[in-house]
């Protein structure tokens, strides 16, 4: 009964203290929220990122006697003009690349896109050094890549035209026919046709579409929509590294009372000090529990956050409350103050929880092996690994692995920290 | 007295071997660990094979359009191909051996070449960097292909001969391979050095460092902040205005404190990251002293004000951890405006943490001198001011 | 069975040691004073006692339970009131009492009437929903010792309960001593202040560096001396040009001189005082103020130690 009163009076102090609370749920919370905020929207399919500027340079002319009705710099120029981009590109017009560049440093626009005098000219007669020229402020990346890529469709659609055109011609002309010019125009138009509808396929008929990306196989949990598989993945690398927070905070109490000369007074009772410590460990436990549960249900409700099946999402909590109260456990057990005390949690736990790969989930490019070989070795990492799955939807068996080694990290640290404080209150 | 004033902060917070963590060796380990992250890979490593993986799943490879597609992504810079039956491929994706699967399903040339529709899956993680590269990456090499199937189909219903389909398609898909090669777009980065095409401006370590930088600097908040608190515990504010220092005089030592503390930590910063990672600070020293300058008053007038409103440490410590948080996402510190939704960038952009952030990024990245960093500088000492003036408000309403 | 029994306790630190071969004993029912200076080992006596140090040497029993080989049961009879009020400041009064009398093994409804009855000693009932961390220093010490009663023991350590208070909360506690004495409590008083230690006491140990040096009731010790009074003199001059005259006189037990301070043990002051102004006369010593103090433990300390309580 001792257990219990000590762990249920070190509950009550830490739910008492506005800054436990706070660094228990409401810091989590909020940073999931600041992410939620910046890209939440996305999650409904809503992408409404901030326009992208682009200024167009269209210094493009139709040669004379061309088979084209416009020239392809008009085409390109149009794209951008569009009323289905109007949402998120905002097009503007330049005389000429000074102007363009001048825009770009000033950051009125954040991309120039500049199509050389006589692109289609050039283009046609079989140049090869022809280029559109994209200028793109440095310090974006999404900006210019998406430009880049539908100055790069527009030119490939030209590009597919006249590989056509030439294929067509070339195989009539190796079986002695000589090719009709009148007849261009309607293969134009038929591959125009083919290609636009290829490309409205490819992008908003996944079931016509020659190419559609597909989620893994999972449950039932599991989310298709990729920006909220981020959000359930950012919110369970705040959940992680809170957690094992928290777990050292609750820990840190033993300390407090030292400092308080509490503990010494529970010493002069007949309590023993088996009782007094397994009281405090219970309430780390209890802590971290009841703070999992806490955020989960609030990831839930505020955020859409599905995060798996009940077996594995079980799973996944115990693990990361054995290893988040352990290492707590074994941390404040080396320590002999509150005052270390703040930086051995801030410090060591911010540095575990960057080589678990908390804070590294949504890098471009993904981490270097080596990095991923040292998140073997750090409890967050497995507890990551774990939810992780359950987040895809993974089944509780397959959630085994990291189960076990988390939890045996767990208890190794536990035991240790055990005896480290056994022997200093001995 | 002013001077005595912040000498004395500075003396306390530089003894406390805690704050000299934050303020030096965190966000030393932190710019590090974030360059190292945005490199994505050893540059050390050149003999690595840094392609992306990718599992291919093809029940008929002897098929033409299989063989077509095969030897174009072998070639690739950027995929490496690896064929696969489903279940292997399945469980070397599962075990992260592969980025994702190709999967091109029996009957797919037939139907392509016969005008039906017929899709390619490919499996991946869709929010993984990975997963959405695949699919550029695929894309491309795949709409090639099926542009060559349909020229094909035309030159055979042009010679009304379903025989010329053959030597059509190869010869359109010898034509894209040759186009492939030819590059009709060309990307240069505005006022960026050298040639190099990757956002961070050719050092992953100039985006990483002034992000670290102002995050740190803004989390040096907690360690200036407390001074003033300690000060009101132990009653010694009390006794400072008991003597002839007027109020005012003792929120500019502190603020004094508070600046000296942020700026140096920001020339640290700036010597390790000039030095050690290569980010070229030192292009525009006037224009670098201005914005660091200028961040710190604001930073230390922040922490004046949670100073003055917080009671105990731990007071000091939420708050400026919720200040750094809210600051620095918006900030653009974390994640670059522009992926954000149009409200948070809105939002952000005004926030004196990306002023703060767009006068580095404008000397670093944008290679701009020091004309261009006064505006940024002027917003960042309007908010100085600002907070300044509600922490002198809330310091004459402070009851000691 | 003694209440208190305390038999060649040594505790070592390393080379240091800090208690060597105390003894003393306690009578149920009797007010223990534990008198000396600072660091004279008493806090670590106490420490000893109640269970949070083990000692080097020797043992000590509470209730006839010894608190080496029978800790838990020494502890049961036994409440500690520390010098440093231990309480949890986040917790209200009577949380903090509930929390301490589970501690003590109470239960349920006979928890809380006695909760409510300790409220009622310390006089905090109107306050007991209040958080100790909101409370005056005085009244977090009424709440100290409150948290030491709640499982009526037979002995209570009260550790220095009076430093730093106000003179009001000092009467106050020590009031409540003597209440709890005539409830039937052994109570185990250190203190550094002679005053307290008299009027408390019904047995008084003196300790210095270590030791018990002196141990009996308050008149026994008194008698130890001689009854002797002390006269403080303060001198215009080298008080050695005078010294070996005043050692002379008939009925100077001792002299001692500190820093111009000369201090005198005699039989009988109204006998020696003018003989001091006469030798002093005559070396041309001038006598620039006398105090007269009647013997006390600071006498008796004095004695024995050649040095004062206070020191």
């Amino acid at each position: 009964m001792k257990i219990i009163d000590i762990a249920f009076k070190d509950l009550t102090r830490s739910f008492r203290s506005a800054f436990a609370i706070g660094m228990m749920v409401v810091a989590p919370l909020m940073l999931t929220g600041l992410i939620y905020f910046a890209f939440g929207s996305m999650t409904s399919g809503d992408v409404s990122m901030t326009a992208i500027k682009v200024g167009v340079v269209n210094a493009d002319q139709l040669p004379p006697e061309s088979v084209l009705d416009a020239p392809i710099g008009d085409n390109i120029r149009s794209m951008f003009f569009d009323e289905s981009v109007e949402s998120w590109i905002t097009a503007s017009d330049y005389p000429d690349e000074t102007s363009a560049r001048t825009a770009v440093d000033r950051q009125e626009i954040g991309v120039a896109v500049m199509i050389p005098q006589n692109f289609t000219e050039r283009y046609l007669s079989g140049e090869q050094d022809v280029q559109v020229l994209i200028v793109s402020d440095p310090t974006l990346s999404i900006g210019p890549a998406v430009v880049e890529d539908m100055v790069t469709m527009m030119v490939d659609a030209v590009a597919g035209g006249g590989v056509a055109i030439q294929t067509v011609m070339e195989r009539l002309e190796a079986n002695g026919i000589q090719p009709d010019s009148s007849q261009f125009p309607s293969w134009i138009e038929r591959y125009g046709n083919w290609y636009r509808d290829f490309q409205r396929d490819l992008f908003h008929h996944p079931d016509k579409a020659a190419l559609v990306l597909v989620a893994p196989p999972a449950g039932d949990a599991q989310t298709t929509a990729p920006l909220a598989q981020m959000m359930g993945l950012t919110m369970a690398g705040q959940m992680i590294f809170f957690a094992f927070f928290t777990g050292g905070n609750s820990m840190m109490s033993i300390l407090r009372e030292e400092e308080e000369g509490t503990l010494a007074r529970l010493f002069t009772t007949p309590t023993s000090r088996t009782s007094i410590l397994t009281g405090k460990f219970m309430a780390v436990f209890l802590t971290v529990i009841l703070q999992g549960l806490v955020l989960m249900v609030a990831g839930r409700l505020a955020f859409g956050i599905q995060w798996g099946s009940p077996g594995s999402v079980v799973l996944a909590l115990i693990a990361q409350v054995v290893a988040a109260s352990g290492l707590g456990i074994l941390l404040i057990s080396f320590v002999k103050s509150t005052k270390q005390g703040g930086p051995v949690l801030g410090g060591g736990l911010t540095i575990l929880g960057m080589l678990g790969g908390l804070f590294t989930m949504n890098i471009p490019g993904g981490m270097p092996e080596a990095f991923n070989a040292i998140g073997n070795f750090i409890p967050q990492g497995w507890v990551l690994k774990g939810w992780r799955l359950a987040l895809d939807g993974a089944a509780a068996g397959e959630l085994l692995l990291p189960f076990m080694v988390t939890v045996a990290m767990g208890i190794v640290m536990f035991s240790i920290g055990v005896v480290m404080f056994r022997r200093r209150f001995a | 007295m002013i001077f005595d004033l912040a000498l004395k902060d500075l003396l306390q917070m530089v003894r406390d071997k805690r704050s000299l963590l934050f303020i030096v060796a965190m966000p030393i380990i932190f710019t590090l660990f974030m360059g190292f992250a945005y490199r994505g890979g050893s540059q050390n490593d050149a003999e690595a094979d840094h392609r992306i993986p990718l599992a291919l799943v093809d029940p008929q490879p002897d098929s033409r359009l299989s063989k077509m597609l095969f030897t174009r992504l072998d070639s690739s810079d950027s995929i490496r191909i690896v064929p696969m039956n489903e279940d292997e491929a399945m469980n070397a994706f599962r075990k992260g051996e592969v980025a994702g699967v190709l999967v091109i399903p029996a009957g797919f040339s037939e139907q392509a070449e016969a005008g039906k529709a017929a899709q390619l899956n490919l499996i991946a993680e869709a929010s993984s960097s990975e997963g959405q590269s695949l699919y550029q990456l695929l894309r491309v090499p795949i709409s090639q292909l099926m542009s060559a199937v349909e020229a094909a189909r035309l030159s055979a219903d042009v010679q009304s001969n379903p025989d010329e389909y053959i030597p059509s398609v190869e010869l359109a898909w010898s034509k894209w391979n040759e186009n492939s090669k030819i590059s009709l777009v060309r990307v240069e980065q505005a006022v960026a050095k050298g040639s190099e095409s990757d956002w961070t401006g050719g050092n992953p370590y100039n985006q990483a460092s002034p992000g670290i930088l102002v995050q740190f600097a803004i989390f040096g908040l907690t360690t200036s902040a407390q001074i003033l608190v300690q000060e009101r515990k132990t009653r010694t504010l009390q006794r400072l205005m008991t003597t002839v220092m007027r109020p005012w005089e003792i929120v500019a030592g502190h603020l004094l404190a508070m600046f000296g503390l942020v700026f140096l930590q920001t020339v640290i910063l700036v010597v390790f990251g000039q030095f050690a990672l290569g980010v070229d600070y030192l292009r525009e020293p006037l224009g670098t002293l201005l914005v660091s300058v200028a961040l710190g008053l604001w930073v230390a007038s922040m922490g004046l004000l949670i100073g003055v409103f917080a009671r105990t440490d731990d007071q000091v410590i939420l708050y400026s951890m919720v200040a750094m948080f809210l600051f620095s996402a918006l900030g653009g510190t974390w994640f670059p405006l522009e992926a954000a939704g149009g409200a948070f960038a809105a939002i952000g952009r005004a926030m004196p943490s990306a002023w703060a952030m767009t006068g580095y990024q404008d000397i670093l990245i944008r290679g701009l001198g020091l004309d261009s960093v006064w505006l940024a500088a002027g917003c960042l000492l309007l908010y100085a001011l600002g907070f300044f003036g509600l922490a002198v408000w809330r310091f004459k309403e402070l009851e000691v | 069975m003694k209440a208190i029994e305390v038999t060649n306790l040594k505790k070592s630190f390393g080379a240091f040691q800090a208690v060597r071969d105390a003894s003393f004993m306690a009578d149920s029912g009797e007010v223990l004073g534990l008198l000396g200076p600072n660091g004279a080992g008493k806090s670590t006596t106490i420490s000893m006692l109640s269970g949070l140090l083990m000692p080097t040497g020797g043992d000590a029993s509470i209730m006839g339970h010894s608190v080496t080989k029978d800790p838990e049961a020494a502890k049961k009879s036994l409440g500690v009131v520390p010098q440093d009020v231990a309480l949890y400041p986040d917790l209200s009064a009577r949380e903090n009492l509930v929390f301490w009398g589970k501690m003590y093994g109470l239960r349920g409804a006979g928890l809380s009437s006695r909760v409510d009855e300790v409220l009622e000693i310390i006089g905090l009932t109107d306050r007991q929903k209040d958080h100790v961390g909101r409370f005056s220093g005085g009244m977090k010490r009424r709440v100290n010792i409150g948290a030491a009663l709640l499982h009526k023991p037979d002995v209570v350590i009260m550790d220095e309960p009076t430093v730093g208070i106000d003179p009001q909360s000092r009467r106050h506690i020590l009031d409540n001593v003597k209440e709890l004495n005539q409830q039937g409590m052994t109570v185990l008083y250190t203190t550094h202040y002679m005053e307290e230690a008299a009027e408390l006491s019904h047995h008084i140990a003196i300790m210095d560096k270590g030791r018990v040096i002196a141990y009996g009731t308050h008149d026994a010790l008194i008698k130890m001396i001689g009854e002797q009074t002390r006269i403080d003199l303060t001198l215009n001059a080298e008080a050695e040009k005078v010294l070996d005259a005043w050692r002379a006189i008939e009925g100077v037990a001792g002299i001692d001189a500190t820093d111009g301070k000369v201090t005198a043990l005699v039989d009988d002051s109204n006998r020696v005082l003018p003989r001091l102004f006469d030798a002093a006369s005559k070396a041309n010593v001038r006598i620039t103020s006398v105090g007269i103090q009647e013997p006390n433990l600071e006498t008796v300390f004095l004695h024995l130690t050649g040095r004062a309580l206070r020191d």
